[in-house]
């Protein structure tokens, strides 16, 4: 059966990701997943007597300023970015193959009317806007995913919108018309199964800039709160003391980037 | 040879020429500019007026004097005020003046503006928090023109060290439209451009009663946050951070850069609960929050060892002679027993606010989490932008962190637990307290003083809504360009003797 993610999966088959990529991804979704059943330190166990402590063979990456093991908190830092990422990254990817294939469809006024909206959500400064929300309505997960979701749509909905309106004028939709289908019935048996790749990659490409977004946001104080183990916030707690033992600061730093490029290069990859 | 002779008087006449032109331009001691880093705690609302509540720190006190200082030990010492006395029963004080001051404006400073001071200080409609210490003054009279007596409503006893207040500072007569933004006071340096949110200048008042300032010029440069700050010193951006987090002072530990000095102090952070908020209501519930903590480890972990002098929910500091000493180990059991006694078997959730707009407010609500989740007290911490914390978290939410300075005994607990006080931050009202607190501030006797200040510090053991850990030794950061700030608490540092090489 013929589904949205036919294509793309045949794609991902078919292409010759490097290993590397491959790799890097494995392991982030190993550690996000499994890192709570690993035989790791306790993330929030504070020890008094042993604060930022350098790397040791009881501690591998050493302790932050509270004592806590740094390797036990990194394993476990990507956690709370990658749910948060996920759903807002879920939200955004419906909400914007709804917006633009709509808009496709429809064209005329509610066309105009939809790309206006997404040309305004295209305008507004993002993290500031992400701060004004998380500072009115706190660091609720839930409100944040669904603002990191509506906020990074409309690039998911103007290539969807492109691409449909491409596809539209092709013979075969057109055949299909001339048969009698419907505008819903088009979208799902001609549009979304054809889409589907140019989508995935513009969803995967804003999943990682979801990601760096809440991360900002944990950096600033306003995303993950203490004593969560999270990548930004991390950084956060430890810029003071980056001169004294500067992994605290340089293996957060690492881990997000590495996923990020890794998933970047994952969707760009040709 | 003649002309070789001649040539050689020419230049030599030259660059004795250069060599007096340069003499000329010099302005004898007088060099120098310090650059202070400071915090944007007020998010830019700062006002250079003493008595309001968004004063601007440090800085008022380069621009403004006291009557009465302290030196090293918290003594009183002379400053505007040459000496004072007091009647025998402590509700009437005399205070001689010193004499040929002159404000930046060159007016003379005399009895009036004092009257006219301690006025603006302990008027109700004002709601200075200096009326918290100084409220106690009744009225103000200019009998000479060097010469003030003071009425207080009840006898107090220190009331040099209260007039010793930071923000007690003299302004002249008439000064209260102008004075946020164009401050004019006697103080060793004169206001140039006043911008806290970026850069504050002063410059030096060579007219100063205690001498010349050494320094030029001073810079009060803000950042958002202690983390850039430091930052800020370790790339020569700025010479001076009043305090910074000890835990990162081997930051600082090139001694041919730095200098570090370690000051024990009166100055504590705490986690304050509003009495008005359910469920901090109830006294049970906030007595449970404040015992079911490690105290000490709450000192090593957030402070570093050694870094700090645990307190039992008292804010009177280790070296004031009026310290109650007692006993506050973790008492998990207890809490426990005390929130299902309030109707929290279960445990209980709570919210505290916090930001990192000074160092160790995070840190200590962290480590709170992590001291209290045994007696089932289930933190969720809640960070505030820092550049408002102290205008809308602070005093707003129902549980926060906070921050205060080194003051004596009977100001302290006059300022922050007295139920009238402008900045009683829990909103605590107890009469039986304030009663108490009169009773004390107006007994004569030193040994029956001391004692009524214990049992007020036993009774804020049991009945606070502050819970107050400890007080901390202070790690003061400089350049080692700069000189002659001995290692003392900020309110006695004399920043005319402060030199930069």
């Amino acid at each position: 059966m013929k589904t949205i993610l036919t294509k793309p999966v045949a794609s991902l088959r078919s292409r010759r990701v490097k290993p590397l990529v491959l790799f890097t991804i494995t392991f982030h979704g190993f550690i996000a997943v499994l890192a709570p059943f690993l035989p790791l330190a306790s993330t929030d166990a504070q020890d008094s007597g042993s604060l930022l402590q350098g790397p040791s063979l009881e501690h591998w990456l050493g302790t932050d300023s509270l004592g806590r093991d740094v390797f036990s908190r990194l394993l476990h830092g990507g956690r709370p970015s990658l749910l948060i990422a996920v759903a807002a990254t879920l939200i955004s990817a419906v909400a914007g193959i709804v917006i633009g294939s709509l808009s496709a469809l429809a064209g005329g006024w509610l066309d105009d009317a939809l790309s206006r909206l997404l040309d305004f959500l295209l305008a507004l400064p993002t993290l500031i806007l992400l701060l004004l929300i998380s500072s009115f309505f706190g660091q609720d997960p839930f409100i944040l995913s669904l603002a990191l979701g509506l906020m990074y749509l409309a690039p998911i909905a103007r290539v969807t919108r492109s691409t449909t309106q491409t596809l539209l004028a092709r013979d075969f939709v057109r055949v299909a018309r001339m048969q009698g289908a419907g505008n819903l019935a088009i979208l799902r048996g001609e549009v979304l199964p054809n889409v589907g790749w140019v989508v995935f990659t513009e969803v995967t490409m804003q999943f990682t800039w979801i990601l760096l977004a809440f991360s900002s946001l944990s950096f600033l104080g306003l995303g993950a709160s203490p004593p969560t183990p999270e990548w930004g916030l991390m950084i956060a707690e430890s810029r003071s003391y980056m001169t004294l033992n500067p992994i605290l600061v340089i293996s957060p730093i690492l881990m997000l980037a590495s996923l990020v490029l890794a998933i970047q290069a994952l969707a760009d990859h040709e | 040879m003649a002309k070789r002779r001649r040539t050689s008087s020419v230049i030599l006449a030259f660059f004795a020429l250069v060599i007096a032109v340069s003499a000329c331009g010099r302005t004898s001691a007088v060099s120098g500019v310090l650059r202070v880093g400071n915090d944007a705690g007020f998010g830019g609302a700062e006002t250079m007026d003493p008595y309001d509540g968004n004063r601007t720190w440090p800085t008022i006190n380069m621009v403004f004097d006291r009557l009465i200082g302290v030196d090293k030990d918290f003594s009183p010492i002379p400053e505007l005020a040459l000496s004072w006395s007091s009647n025998s029963d402590l509700t009437e004080w005399s205070i001689i003046l010193r004499e040929g001051v002159k404000f930046h404006d060159g007016s003379d400073f005399d009895a009036e503006d004092v009257v006219y001071s301690i006025n603006r200080m302990i008027d109700p409609e004002f709601d200075s928090p200096v009326r918290a210490v100084l409220g106690v003054i009744t009225s103000a009279t200019a009998i000479a023109p060097y010469e003030v007596k003071l009425n207080l409503s009840v006898g107090e006893a220190d009331l040099p060290l209260l007039l010793a207040d930071y923000r007690a500072l003299m302004t002249p007569v008439g000064s209260q439209e102008t004075i946020g933004k164009n401050p004019i006071g006697t103080g060793p340096f004169k206001m140039q451009t006043f911008d806290p949110a970026g850069t504050t200048v002063l410059l030096a008042n060579a007219d100063y009663f205690f001498g010349q300032p050494k320094l030029e010029r001073i810079e009060i440069i803000t950042f958002a946050d202690s983390q850039s700050a430091g930052q800020a010193l370790a790339g020569d951006q700025v010479d001076l951070l009043l305090a910074i987090d000890g835990k990162s002072s081997s930051m600082f530990g090139d001694k041919s850069k730095f200098t570090l000095q370690q000051i024990p102090t009166g100055d504590w952070n705490a986690i304050d609960f509003r009495v008005d908020q359910k469920p901090f209501d109830d006294a049970r519930v906030r007595k449970a929050l404040r015992i079911a903590a490690d105290r000490q480890a709450i000192v090593d972990t957030v402070l570093g060892a050694g870094a700090g002098v645990v307190s039992c929910d008292t804010p009177v500091w280790s070296a004031d002679p009026y310290r109650w000493e007692g006993s506050c180990p973790k008492d998990t059991e207890g809490a426990k027993a005390l929130l299902a006694e309030a109707g929290f078997k279960d445990g209980i959730d709570i919210e505290i606010f916090t930001s990192d707009v000074e160092v160790h407010m995070v840190e200590l609500v962290t480590v709170y989490k992590d001291q209290v989740k045994d007696a089932g007290i289930r933190v969720s911490i809640k960070i505030a932008d820092a550049s408002g914390f102290w205008d809308d978290v602070w005093m707003k939410e129902p549980a926060f962190v906070d921050s205060w300075g080194q003051r004596p005994a009977t100001q302290v607990l006059n300022e922050v637990y007295r139920s009238t006080a402008t900045w009683n931050p829990t909103g605590q009202v107890d009469s039986d307290l304030d009663a108490m607190l009169d009773d004390a501030r107006s007994t004569l006797d030193r040994d029956e003083r001391t004692k009524k200040y214990a049992k007020i510090q036993e009774r804020l053991f049991e009945n606070s809504a502050i819970f107050l850990p400890y007080h901390k030794t202070l790690t003061r950061a400089m350049s080692s360009k700069v000189q002659g700030i001995e290692p003392i608490v900020i309110d006695a540092v004399r920043w005319e003797k402060i030199s930069v090489k």
